[in-house]
């Protein structure tokens, strides 16, 4: 709707040579392609990563370059397969291969990521038609696929953070190795209590868990790493600060009112630190395939995003919801764009005109 | 209106003409039908008394069951049993009817045969003939109790309770002095692969063995099952030679007061089944020691 | 709607490849993707479906001409429910061993769209050994497609066929889940829209 305007004022503008272009939307051409922004997410999901190593191990490296290959693989493969255009090096299975890695728990076996690869790529997307075609996030689904194969694997395979730089520590160890539970898991089932006297006071429990210092997916423990990557895409305009933003408050905001033993006693802080909120706010639910693109539905889309975590947090079979709340939402995202129509700035068309 | 009447008249045939096959085979299949669903209890009930075609019963095994009913005068509430007596030769009912606290009301007998008692309608209508206006009555539960020869040998309790999904339903042997024999679930619908575990012999065989005073406070804990208990519980797969006698013994009292061990995956499923057992054999517990004594002070002539 | 022209054989694998119930014209999804965990389910399931589309199917074209236009489909429905009840009946009665096995599938059978949808679009216009051929084959392309789905489900999803261990192992639970049914109902309608693709441009090639 923004071209409509853009284009009238480009034909008053070209009217005057006698040379009249025809063309389809979009008019405006920018410095910033797919390819650039693509790169520039990538570098800010990078530091995680390498704080990952330290926190977990070596081998969450190991996982996230295989599940970085063999996303690229499948694309590439899939893709020649069916005779389409190679889109390998705009860089978005890149993406997907280190978000993939990033959910999934530190402790699963190597050729683990490869399956969730396939689903990831290959169905979620290549099938549907290619990069802006995808209904759900791929990564997203490559993880809810995953988890329905491998329940075992993927609810039990926490390791507890390295303190002492070992970090070939958990190397070799395989899932039958259940170290630890995510305070998620302690908090849903032995409450508050237990979640303090597992990971100490309150006050070390917000630096650690900021930091990331906990147990979790491989790349979602370190809210403060995320923010900073996050806050670089917001300020390089690749993404703007609805969704975050409205997940984030709203998880909050859920998880007070209901999370506590009473109304209005349940703890935001932890219910935002303690789980995949940053890594799904700023990097997954900002995907732009999967999610509105006007304002207003973008920040109806991140609320509902928080609303359907803390539903699923609280009362349902999972301790983590994000995963599934972005999914659904994801179906959500074409009605949202119905919904949220941007007022239209030519004179509204006579009844039948459109005949 | 000719159209309308001509509608009405074609659907009401049509209904009358299905609606007249379907009770005509009704009548036909109704008595071999329900001897065949007599039989799949049966056959549920002697496998977990440990009777197989290679294994039958002996031929003094009996059943006899007792109906738990629950009977409302104006504001009072009672329970009545209706228990199965011997009257001579052959076998009668007589409903005992004890208050909330335990106290013995009255004793009145039913006139019913054993084989017409398995029905619910039939049991209701004799029912009605001694529990007079304004005394209304409810069906709660049934219990079955196995007998051999003159010794008690268990009860077989049906029941139900919610699991991850929707209700679980199982069947529960226990020996008189309420030790668990064997638990078998009837019906559920848990995920496949993670609740639907609980169907497996190494989960439901964990509660065989476990004694009132454990079950009271059984638990479910998270730990990974050990290997070898897992094999043990496999009954089904025991190949000859696999366990020596002692070994038996020896795995079987070591985990005899252990607590169960949950599914992996399925911690849910299995907390509910747990659960799910403990209450029916407290409750049970609680309801038959009333009513031993009821019966023994009011000297009840029962077949069980 | 004219009666059909085609041949008894025509008719019966017509429901078979060109019509499949499920792969073609996608009715009956909900058992397609509940039921077909494992090929005994699927074989099952097939069968109940079978008999019942035949029974109902002969029936209806028996007596079409009475039928009166404006109630067609609430008599195909009571068809169908009396035929269901009659099956169900007679099996817990007489065979309980596969009333044991068989019950809930046969119980289910009331609502399914293919049947309803044989008996308004074949069985009301057809004669009775056409409805037949053509009742037959499309009970055993519904018994086809849920044995195929549930070969695959239960291969991958449990590492068992027919309740036999095969793999030792379970590949991919998820297969065993109800979402991979859709899953595995698209790539099967995608191969057989591909195969239609193909066979017909083999035919102008020739």
């Amino acid at each position: 709707m923004v071209e409509t305007q853009t284009e009238t004022t480009a034909i008053t503008e070209v009217e005057k040579p006698a040379r009249l272009f025809v063309s389809v939307s979009p008019h405006v051409k920018s410095a910033e392609t797919i390819n650039k922004i693509m790169w520039t997410v990538v570098a800010c999901l990078m530091p995680p990563l390498i704080l990952s190593v330290f926190i977990f191990g070596f081998q969450t490296l190991i996982i996230t370059v295989i599940s970085v290959a063999s996303c690229v693989a499948t694309e590439a493969i899939s893709q020649k397969l069916l005779h389409r255009p190679v889109t390998v090096k705009d860089g978005s299975a890149v993406i997907t291969g280190v978000l993939l890695a990033y959910i999934i728990p530190p402790g699963v076996p190597y050729w683990m990521p490869i399956l969730g690869a396939v689903m990831a790529i290959f169905v979620t997307k290549v099938l549907m038609g290619g990069i802006g075609f995808n209904i759900f996030n791929p990564a997203l689904i490559g993880r809810a696929f995953l988890v329905a194969t491998y329940p075992v694997a993927m609810t039990s395979a926490w390791l507890l953070p390295i303190r002492d730089a070992s970090i070939f520590k958990y190397m070799g160890t395989g899932v039958d190795a259940i170290t630890t539970a995510t305070p998620l898991y302690v908090l849903k089932h032995y409450g508050i209590g237990a979640v303090i006297e597992k990971f100490g006071s309150l006050a070390s429990i917000y630096g650690n868990f900021f930091i990331g210092w906990r147990p979790g997916c491989i790349g979602e423990t370190s809210a403060f790493l995320l923010i900073i990557g996050g806050l670089f895409l917001i300020y390089k305009k690749y993404i703007t600060w609805h969704i975050p933003v409205s997940v984030i408050v709203s998880v909050g905001f859920f998880t007070w009112v209901f999370g506590g033993e009473k109304l209005f006693t349940g703890n935001p802080l932890l219910a935002v630190l303690s789980g995949g909120v940053i890594l799904g706010a700023f990097f997954m639910a900002t995907d732009y395939v999967t999610s509105p693109n006007q304002k207003a539905g973008q920040l109806f889309f991140g609320a509902g995003i928080g609303a359907l975590t803390v539903l699923i947090r609280l009362k349902g079979g999972y301790p983590e919801g994000v995963c599934y709340a972005i999914l659904l939402m994801n179906t959500l995202t074409p009605a949202i764009d119905q919904w949220f129509k941007p007022r239209r700035f030519a004179p509204q068309p006579q009844e039948g005109a459109q005949k | 209106m000719k159209q309308i009447l001509r509608i009405t008249i074609g659907l009401t045939i049509s209904c009358l003409i299905a609606g007249s096959i379907m009770g005509l085979v009704f009548t036909i299949t109704a008595k071999a039908k329900k001897h065949n669903e007599h039989l799949n209890v049966q056959e549920t009930m002697l496998a977990l008394l440990g009777y197989t075609k290679a294994n039958p019963a002996p031929s003094d095994l009996r059943f006899h069951s007792v109906y738990r009913y629950i009977i409302e005068d104006g504001e009072a509430k009672y329970i009545g049993y209706m228990v199965p007596v011997k009257k001579g030769a052959t076998e009668g009912y007589e409903l005992v009817v004890i208050n909330l606290a335990g106290k013995f009301v009255e004793k009145l007998e039913v006139p019913i045969s054993p084989e017409a008692a398995i029905e619910e309608g039939e049991r209701e209508t004799a029912l009605k003939t001694v529990l007079r206006h304004p005394k209304t009555f409810t069906y709660a539960d049934t219990t079955i109790i196995a007998r051999l020869g003159d010794k008690q040998l268990a009860y077989l309790l049906p029941g139900e309770f919610p699991g991850f999904k929707t209700f679980i339903s199982v069947m529960l042997a226990l020996d008189p002095n309420f030790k668990i024999l064997g638990l078998e679930i009837m019906e559920h619908e848990e995920d496949p692969g993670l609740g639907a575990e609980i169907e497996q012999e190494y989960f439901k065989n964990q509660f065989k063995g476990k004694s009132f005073e454990k079950v009271k406070r059984l638990k479910v804990i998270k730990e990974p099952l050990p290997d070898k208990y897992k094999r043990y519980l496999e009954t089904k797969k025991w190949k000859k030679g696999m366990f020596s006698e002692q070994e038996i013994e020896s795995i079987r009292s070591k985990y005899q007061d252990h607590d169960i061990y949950a599914l992996t995956g399925a911690t849910i499923s299995s907390r509910s089944v747990t659960n799910g057992v403990k209450n029916i054999i407290k409750k049970f517990a609680y309801r038959m020691g009333k009513l031993n004594k009821v019966i023994a002070s009011q000297h009840i002539a029962v077949t069980f | 709607m004219a009666p059909t022209t085609k041949t008894n054989k025509e008719l019966f694998v017509n429901g078979i490849l060109n019509e499949n119930p499920i792969f073609r014209l996608a009715l009956s999804m909900c058992p397609a993707v509940g039921i077909s965990t494992s090929v005994m389910n699927g074989l099952l399931l097939g069968i109940a479906v079978l008999f019942v589309q035949v029974f109902s199917s002969c029936t209806i074209a028996l007596i079409k001409d009475y039928i009166h236009p404006r109630i067609r489909i609430p008599t195909y429905t009571l068809t169908i429910a009396t035929w269901v009840t009659v099956i169900d009946l007679v099996l817990a009665a007489y065979v309980p061993v596969a009333y044991k096995a068989m019950g809930i599938f046969v119980k289910l059978i009331v609502a399914f769209a293919i049947i309803t949808m044989r008996l308004e679009m074949f069985a009301c216009k057809n004669t009775v050994t056409a409805s037949f051929w053509d009742g037959l084959g499309m009970g055993l392309g519904f018994m086809f497609a849920m044995m195929t789905l549930g070969f695959v489900r239960e291969l991958l999803g449990m590492g068992t066929l027919l309740g036999y261990d095969i793999l030792g192992f379970r590949p991919l639970l998820f297969f065993a889940l109800p979402a991979a049914g859709f899953f595995l109902v698209g790539l099967m309608m995608a191969m057989f829209n591909y195969i239609e693709v193909v066979y017909n441009r083999r035919k102008k090639g020739l």
